[in-house]
Order: C-alpha cells, then sequence, then structure tokens
C-alpha cells in the first residue's frame, strides 16, 4: 500500500469497516512511514475531540422571538398559493379539479381548432376572374413575329463566316512536357 | 407516557393534527442542535440563531409537508442545511465584515469536558476556535458532512439523506474532509491530543 492509498482508507480503519486483507497492509504502511503512522494519530484524536466541542445554546429570548414571528404568520393569514390550494372546485380537491379544468380547456381548444380547419377557404372570386368588365373583349391573337427582309442576309453571311472557318486547318497539338 | 418520551414522529403527527403542544415540544428538543449545527456551519451567532428560527417557523408553516417516509431529524436538518448554504452563499456574495464573527468570546458556552481544570479549559478552548476556523475554510460540501458526522454525531445513512448524495460518496467526503481539516489544523500548529 502506498501513502496515497492509505490516506484513502483512514476512515474506513478508524471506523472498522477495513476488510481484513486490505487492513493488514494498512497496518504495514503505518509501521513502515512515519508520516502517515503520525497523520493517523491526528486524525483520530481529531475525531474523538470533535463531538466534546463546547455546546452551544440559543439566547434567553430565542423562544419570545420566535413566538414573536408565529404570532405575526398567524395574523398574516394564509398566502395567496394556500388558499388556491384550498379552494375546493364544486366539491372536488383542488389538484383534480385543476387538472380536470386544464383538460377541459384544452379538448375545447383543440376542438375550436380542428372545427375552423374544416371549414371552406374563403376565397375572392371576383379578384381571381381573367376577364376584366371595363374594356371590350379582345380577340385572342398568337404573338408571331414577321421576319424581317434583312435577317435572311446576316443569316447567310454568318453561315459562310461559319463554313470559311471548318475550311481552316487547325495544326497539330504539339505535346509538351512528359518523357 | 408523558410528551417528553414522544419519538419526533409522533410529536409532527399530533402537530399535523393541530396539536401546538407538540411543536412546543419539538423546538425545545431540537433548538440548541440545530443552533450548533449551524452556528459551525456559517461561523456567525446571531446570524445562525435566525436560521435556527427560520427553520422552526418552516415546520410551523409547513407542518404537512412531512411525510412519514423519512426520519423527522433528517428532514429539519435537511431543512437546517439548506437555508445555511443559501445564507452562507449569499454572504459570500455580499463579502460584507460582519462584526458578530468577533463575538465569539463575548458569548458564554458550555464547556462540557475541562470542569475545574483552567490549562485544560484554555487549551480546549484554542482547539475550538482552530477548528471553527479549519472548518470555515473547508468548502461547503465537506463541511456540512464533517459537522454532521463529527460533531453532531449522526449516522452514514442520515447524512446520506439529508445532503442527497449517495452513501459512499458521503463516506469519501467524509475521509477527505478529515483528511484536510487535518492539514489545516496542522498547518495552525494544533495537534489534537
Amino acid at each position: 500500500m502506498n501513502c496515497y492509498n492509505f490516506e484513502l482508507n483512514i476512515s474506513a480503519y478508524i471506523e472498522g469497516e477495513l476488510k481484513q486483507a486490505v487492513r493488514s497492509e494498512f497496518v504495514r504502511h503505518k509501521e513502515e512511514c512515519k508520516n502517515c503512522g503520525s497523520k493517523l494519530i491526528d486524525i483520530s484524536s481529531m475525531i474523538k475531540q470533535m463531538p466534546q466541542l463546547s455546546q452551544l445554546t440559543t439566547s434567553d429570548n430565542f423562544m419570545t422571538n420566535l413566538r414573536d414571528r408565529m404570532q405575526e404568520i398567524d395574523n398574516r393569514g394564509p398566502s395567496l398559493w394556500e388558499r388556491i390550494s384550498r379552494f375546493t372546485f364544486f366539491g372536488f380537491e383542488p389538484a383534480p379539479a385543476m387538472g380536470f379544468a386544464l383538460a377541459m380547456v384544452m379538448v375545447i381548444g383543440a376542438s375550436y381548432l380542428l372545427i375552423n380547419q374544416d371549414q371552406l377557404p374563403q376565397v375572392d372570386l371576383k379578384s381571381l376572374s381573367t376577364q376584366s368588365t371595363s374594356s371590350p373583349t379582345r380577340p385572342f391573337t398568337p404573338s408571331v413575329t414577321t421576319p424581317d427582309p434583312a435577317l435572311p442576309a446576316m443569316a447567310d453571311s454568318d453561315s459562310a463566316g461559319n463554313q470559311e472557318n471548318v475550311n481552316r486547318v487547325s495544326p497539330p497539338i504539339k505535346l509538351v512536357g512528359g518523357k | 407516557m408523558t410528551e417528553f418520551e414522544l419519538s419526533d414522529e409522533i410529536l409532527i403527527k399530533k402537530f399535523q393534527d393541530g396539536d401546538v403542544g407538540a411543536y412546543n415540544q419539538i423546538v425545545y428538543r431540537y433548538k440548541d442542535r440545530l443552533y450548533n449545527f449551524i452556528y459551525r456551519f456559517v461561523n456567525d451567532l446571531d446570524l445562525a440563531e435566525d436560521l435556527v428560527q427560520d427553520t422552526l417557523l418552516k415546520l410551523y408553516t409547513h407542518k404537512h409537508s412531512y411525510q412519514e417516509i423519512a426520519k423527522f431529524s433528517t428532514w429539519l436538518y435537511t431543512i437546517a442545511a439548506n437555508l445555511a448554504r443559501t445564507e452562507l452563499r449569499k454572504k459570500k456574495r455580499r463579502k460584507t465584515f460582519s462584526v458578530t464573527e468577533l463575538s465569539y468570546d463575548d458569548r458564554e458556552f458550555i464547556i462540557s469536558t475541562t470542569e475545574g481544570d483552567p490549562s485544560q479549559e484554555n487549551t480546549t478552548r484554542e482547539f475550538e476556535k482552530n477548528v471553527q476556523w479549519a472548518l470555515a475554510e473547508l468548502p461547503d460540501d465537506f463541511k456540512t458532512i464533517i459537522i454532521l458526522r463529527d460533531i453532531q454525531e449522526l449516522s452514514y445513512d442520515e447524512i446520506s439523506k439529508i445532503v442527497a448524495v449517495p452513501l459512499g460518496t458521503v463516506k469519501s467526503r467524509i475521509n477527505r474532509g478529515r483528511v484536510k481539516l487535518q492539514q489545516l489544523l496542522k498547518k495552525k500548529g494544533e495537534r489534537p491530543y
């Protein structure tokens, strides 16, 4: 046993709670280590002396002061919480009555929400209408743009340019680097 | 059977049924024990007395909160420990210097072990002062357990319920607390024998 383990077991040793095997190791260490032996003696003596410390007594006017404070409490009457907890709801005990009331509130609240959810949504049909009442009806005409006579020429020139690009031969790509 | 012989649990039952005399019996039974416990904790005599009153008033106003699933003393000590811990936290936050901390020598103590021997009385008084100083230096978790076990002599099981930590943790804290306390006393030059 080392000093650390010895220290951990001091109270158990003093109170006779150590098992035989640990106890014999403890005793051996106590005899070998002067510091630990002295620590054990100090702690044992301290424990013996502690209950013999002076017994204090309350002052002479302790009871008078206590009675005054009790009187003050009695005159004050029950607190708000005490009044609530004493309140009987149609002859029920307060806790079940409050639980019942809370459950009722929750049921009514849930029912209200469910009933509102089942109703059809209010839709303003007039605002959704595509027909306007103020202007006369105009026939539907698909927006098709007529080709510009100038465009074919532009297209031809473009395609001619492309043809020129195709005919141009690109030089072979030379690979640089590697082996 | 007189009321002094009645168990705490019977007395509190009687008080719950409206017998104020039973409450008075409980007060007489516990006021000094609680005072010693709280004083060792907060290190202030006047504050300790106020806290004992607060504890007993809590008992007066919340008598129906006690149910006979725990020992009455455990329940009462739990209230006292919680109040003391809260007050100590407030006190540390305020960090104001209290004159009452100096009043240790001004109050009358009942020295139970050193009748007639002045030198022994002085030694005990010195030891007491040093222990009180060392306890104030200990972290709250260790302090509570050390006071309950080594000064109030409660069982590990009761302490475990009061501080709401497992039994194993209580035992390990007791051991570490005692070692720390011994180191502090040694630092102060105190050899407790």
